[in-house]
């Protein structure tokens, strides 16, 4: 009962959740190669991959961000772009343009670069404002707008974007309404000491992720997100990710809580958390280790906290511990 | 001490907050004062000068540590402008423009001082609206402890500490007027003494720990978010204190008497009652007074008249002897023939005494001086007689005996020694209660007066041998140079052999006297009243009690006679006593007396009285009790022994009720879970409601132990999951039925059977109990710790789990 891999529930969604184990097992595999002593990273981004939304990889320069994101993307076989994100970049750059054909003396459209099924977003916080804001469309709607045209995009969509921690210099900061938009931050961390001589070893011969050869492609990957939208969710679990939401929003430590958006998210990762457990249902446990992962960046603190030194994630495990568990019916005692 | 600077102060974010301390203790202090208004019929004459003065010393206060003045510089500037303001006050008219003093104006300040003074010492409370000259020394003692408060409360920020000396202003009046204090005054006071605190408290804890913000100053709005928390638990706290000292003395037996006002137990009439006040406390005020005042003028044909009577005390506590309360109903007025004593016999020689009494403008009394006891009275106005004392009290407000004038026949006795020695026991209705002690009293007082009484064989011999070693034997010493008290510790001081011991004035005397004949199983009591008067000269049959007269004694009940007096106060005082305590008894059986000793010559009696035997005392009853006490022991040992059993069966029809309602899969799933969980509690492992199956399932798994395996204390050697790999998945099956019945879309019925999920908690629960030790398996065994959850959960409508008190928001910022 220790390993994360529960006997699945016996109905007839079993053999889908054998499907969705063995392919999730095997990307996982193939990120773990490129990134040492990083498995809960890892295991982070296929939920966000399969519950369809997007990952904000947050850390200092150096600690594999661009990796994660690039080996993620390598090991599916789909359309990936990737956007380096530069203070000069232009909304149009990622969105696309629309520019005249002297030949047919039409306009015709130049899709940007999130037009792929997996857009690698590096440094996101090194452009304006301007041009982060293109994105809001696309990450929540999965569309692109120009010139009055919308044009959809392809499933699976993600948009994985790595950024510095804020006081780096020339960055800004994600506006309210962008972060919201991504599923779940996350921090790569330094890496542990054998690991990153384990890194050493593998990274100084060749480069890894040019040995990584994808092992599913799109189609699957939009048959395992059909499989984890009927991961069941109790009325339980959903009154518990409420409780825990309702928590961020009264809590005197926090001027700005959850969104409802942000309780969709909680539930839709712990859905595809459960899924990749092999559950075809969610258990409060799920929502529990992810609700830190994915509501701790939409999370603004009072002053009156932030100087005393507590941070959205301290103050989030706190609500965490502090809401009463679900249960579904009273023991009979 | 002067005010601690923590961090650079404007004047405007500083006064405020004085501010509010400042005029709290203000208030405080003067709601605490109104515990004074009983000291005055006209208390408005210096409480309403208080209440201003209060003002003067909070709004000086403000003002002074407004310009930051050390703390005892401001209190002494209060002190001075309160001397400067009475001063206006009392000595105006002399001083310099009214305010300016002059040597004439403080010689007439001083005057009044010493003219209140002497007020305080003449009259007893409350003091009558025609004595205004009293007024000054309470407004000077008020405004005083005003500017203490306030030097404690805001001046050194110690509001607790402000609490002694309103605890001594309040107490003042408690420990002298009885019938205390209205309960609705003392929770106003405290009240605002918590609310002075409170604000002390906020205002340390908005101004703490400036110093670590490296020279950011927190606005006040950030400080006052913290100390919101805090008011809203002392309000709490301190409501619900308040409202406790309040409600809970109207349960407590001991003060039941006070809060009643025994009014019912009269039974007949209208049944109301007085509250009566101590008159020990003025005794002892009266006759140290420099004067001696004629209160009292008899005129009488009695050759030799005897003590005058004013109440009787007859119920003591402990902390002293007090009036309990009278039934006095309004067919017991005082115009007319009074009922016989209680306890006289026809056979006892009597005869009637007519008595004028005539009461000077000065003594006011609730009680009218008589002699005891009385066959009839004339008295004007409302006054009536309580039956077992025989005391005459005012029934109408205000009403005393202030130049009243009586007429009354008083009744002579002549009770013989051979009448007393011989009296029959008193019966139950007058033994209880006049000799019932307080639990605490020492054991070495009875002892002591067993001693004094060794070798008496009846009551009225040892009662004559406890007054005979108080005015001769024991060597004590007549003097009014000691403090007025008869409570237990009194009483064990004045009767020991230290320094300052046995010397004492008539309070003492009779007081203790009483308490040793209580002792020994004589029905006593204390009376107060005169002594024995002085004729006036040139007026025949005209006799004067005086303030210097007023005396205490002690009573003692012999049946067939009723209350007879003693005197043991010493003849430096008292110069004569009762004619029956000097007779000799005649012996019942003369042969035997030639081996008693001299001193004790009716050794050998046979003491009739109840419950005593000659010298064996209490111990008679003995075989009495044994009987019963052997039959309580059984029963005991019974309720002991289904007291034990009591939480294991408890706990085992909880177990077998868990299983036989379990129907379905689900319900089985269910109550596997709360087995474990309840065998967990039971077993004192680490629970946490708040955590989820899972995660307590994992902390479940450290505490497995296998019962094969088992050390010297009976608990397993290795512990963890590896210990029982099969208990280990058993636990893993539980927890999945009861994550798939709990959180799954559907539980399918053939995913376990009853039996498996029986068998699968059977192995954990032994599992858990092989994890600890021998002590803690009986203890579960015997004293489940669920079945406190249990009644936890079912008081709370069986609702959610618990949750950890440290995660409520703004717990850990409080702390």
């Amino acid at each position: 009962m220790t390993s994360t891999h529960d006997e699945p529930s016996g109905s007839g969604s079993g053999a889908d959740l054998d499907t969705l184990a063995r392919v999730t097992g095997r990307v996982r595999a193939g990120i773990e190669k490129v990134i040492e002593g990083k498995p809960e990273v890892a295991r982070l981004a296929l939920v966000v991959l399969l519950a369809e939304g997007h990952l904000l990889i947050e850390d200092v320069p150096g600690v594999g961000k661009t990796m994660l994101s690039k080996s993620l993307a390598r090991s599916i076989d789909c359309t990936v772009r990737r956007i380096q994100f530069t203070p000069d970049l232009l909304p149009s750059d990622v969105t696309g343009v629309s520019v005249f054909n002297q030949d047919s003396r039409e306009f015709e459209f130049r899709p940007g670069g999130i037009f792929a099924n997996i857009v690698v977003g590096d440094e996101i916080n090194r452009a304006s404002p301007k041009t982060q804001s293109a994105l809001l469309e696309c990450m929540e709607e999965r569309q692109v707008t120009v010139d009055g045209t919308t044009y959809h995009l392809e499933t699976p969509f993600m948009v994985i974007a790595t950024q510095n921690p804020i006081e780096m210099e020339g960055t800004y900061a994600l506006p309210e309404a962008q972060r919201d938009r991504f599923m779940a931050r996350v921090s790569m961390g330094y890496p542990v000491e054998s690991a990153e001589i384990a890194m050493l070893d593998s990274h100084t011969r060749s480069n890894p992720l040019d040995d990584l050869e994808p092992v599913t492609d799109a189609a699957e990957i939009r048959k395992l997100i059909d499989i984890v939208s009927e991961v069941y969710v109790s009325d339980a679990v959903q009154r518990y990710a409420v409780a825990i939401a309702t928590a961020t929003r009264k809590s005197p430590e926090l001027m700005l809580g959850a969104s409802p958006r942000a309780t969709l998210h909680l539930v839709r990762a712990a859905k595809a958390a459960a899924a990749i457990s092999g559950r075809d249902y969610v258990i409060p446990d799920d929502v529990q280790e992810l609700a830190v992962q994915v509501l701790s960046h939409r999370m603004l603190t009072t002053v009156e906290a932030s100087m005393s030194g507590r941070t959205p994630e301290a103050a989030l495990r706190q609500i965490v511990a502090g809401v009463p568990m679900p249960e579904s019916r009273r023991a009979a005692t | 001490m002067t005010t601690p600077v923590e961090r650079p102060q404007t004047w405007h974010d500083y006064v405020p907050a004085t501010a509010t301390s400042s005029l709290l203790a203000a208030l405080t202090t003067w709601v605490t004062l109104l515990a004074w208004t009983k000291f005055a019929e006209r208390p408005s004459g210096f409480m309403v000068p208080i209440l201003f003065g209060c003002l003067l010393v909070a709004v000086t206060g403000m003002l002074l540590r407004s310009a930051r003045l050390p703390a005892v510089l401001v209190a002494l500037v209060q002190v001075a402008v309160v001397l400067l303001w009475l001063h206006h006050r009392l000595a105006g008219s002399e001083a310099l423009l009214g305010w300016l003093p002059t040597p004439e104006s403080l010689r007439a300040m001083g005057d009044a001082f010493a003219a209140s003074s002497t007020a305080a010492q003449a009259y007893a409370a409350p003091v009558p609206r025609s004595v205004p000259e009293f007024y000054p020394l309470m407004i000077i003692a008020g405004v005083l402890s005003a500017v203490l408060v306030d030097f404690l409360a805001v001046g050194l920020r110690r509001a607790p500490l402000a609490g002694l000396p309103l605890l001594a202003l309040y107490t003042a009046p408690v420990s002298i007027l009885d019938g205390g204090v209205s309960w609705l005054k003392f929770a106003a006071a405290a009240l605002c003494y918590l609310f002075l605190i409170a604000a002390g408290e906020s205002y340390r804890l908005a101004h703490w720990g400036h110093q670590l913000t490296a020279g950011r100053i927190f606005d006040s709005q950030t400080t006052n978010v913290s100390s919101q928390a805090i008011w809203s638990s002392a309000r709490k706290i301190g409501l619900t204190a308040t409202g406790l000292a309040v409600v809970v003395p109207i349960f407590v037996p001991t003060l039941s008497a006070n809060l009643f006002n025994g009014g019912g137990t009269g039974g007949d009439g209208d049944g109301d009652s007085v509250n009566i006040s101590n008159p020990m406390v003025d005794l002892k005020r009266d006759l140290t007074q420099g004067t001696d005042v004629e209160l009292v003028r008899v005129t009488t044909t009695d050759p030799n008249p005897s003590y005058l009577r004013l109440t009787v005390l007859d119920s003591f506590d402990g902390n002293a002897w007090r009036p309990s309360g009278r039934s006095i109903p309004v067919k017991q007025r005082a115009n007319g023939l009074v009922p016989r004593p209680p306890g006289l016999d026809a056979s006892i020689p009597s005869r009637e005494i007519p008595s004028t009494v005539q009461v000077s403008s000065f003594f006011r009394s609730r009680w009218l001086p008589t002699p005891y006891p009385v066959a009839s009275i004339e008295a004007p106005g409302d006054w009536r007689y309580d039956r077992t004392t025989l005391d005459f009290i005012s029934a109408a407000d205000g009403q005393t005996t202030a130049g009243l004038t009586y007429r009354l026949r008083a009744l002579d006795l002549q009770p013989t020694a051979t009448d007393l020695a011989d009296a029959d026991p008193a019966p139950a209705t007058v033994f209880t209660p006049y000799t019932a002690l307080p639990r605490d009293l020492p054991a070495s007082v009875r002892r002591l007066a067993e001693s004094v009484t060794a070798g008496r064989a009846s009551k009225f011999e040892m009662a004559v041998a406890l007054q005979q070693w108080f005015r001769v034997d024991g060597g004590f010493r007549y003097s009014l140079r000691r403090s007025s008290g008869n409570g237990t510790d009194d009483l064990v001081k004045f009767l020991g052999t230290g320094q300052d011991s046995r010397v004492g004035y008539c309070e003492q005397f009779a007081a203790a006297m009483a308490v040793m004949g209580r002792t020994l199983g004589i029905p006593s009591r204390v009376a107060v009243g005169f002594l024995r008067p002085n004729p006036v000269p040139g007026e025949r049959d005209t006799y004067v009690y005086s303030s210097h007269d007023l005396h205490a004694w002690p009573e003692m009940y012999f049946g067939g006679i009723g209350w007879v007096r003693f005197e043991p106060t010493p003849q430096s005082r008292a110069t004569d006593v009762p004619s029956y305590t000097t007779q000799q008894v005649p012996q019942a059986q003369p042969s035997q007396s030639t081996s008693a000793p001299a001193a004790a010559p009716s050794l050998n009696r046979i003491d009739r009285s109840p419950g005593v035997s000659g010298s064996g005392g209490p111990k008679k009853q003995t075989p009495f009790v044994a009987g019963p006490a052997f039959r309580v022991g059984v029963a005991l040992l019974v309720v002991l022994l289904v007291l034990l059993v009591v939480p294991r069966s408890v706990r085992s029809v909880v177990r077998r009720r868990r299983w036989s309602g379990a129907t379905d899969l689900p319900g089985l799933a269910e109550a596997a879970w709360s087995e474990i969980r309840d065998t967990a509690l039971d077993l004192r492992l680490p629970w946490d409601d708040g955590l989820t199956p899972r995660a307590s399932a994992h902390e479940l798994l450290r505490s497995f132990g296998r019962s094969d395996d088992a050390d010297s204390t009976g608990r397993s050697a290795a512990r963890g999951e590896n210990a029982d790999p099969e208990a280990t998945s058993a636990l893993g099956r539980l927890l999945l039925l009861l994550e798939r019945a709990r959180y799954a879309r559907r539980l399918p019925a053939d995913a376990a059977t009853a039996d498996q999920v029986r068998e699968d908690t059977e192995r954990c629960v032994a599992a858990m109990r092989a994890g600890v030790g021998q002590r803690r398996r009986t203890r579960a065994t015997w004293a489940p710790a669920s079945l406190v959850a249990l009644s936890r959960n079912g008081l709370r409508g069986g609702g959610g789990p618990a949750r950890p008190i440290l995660s409520e928001p703004g717990v850990d910022r409080a702390v």
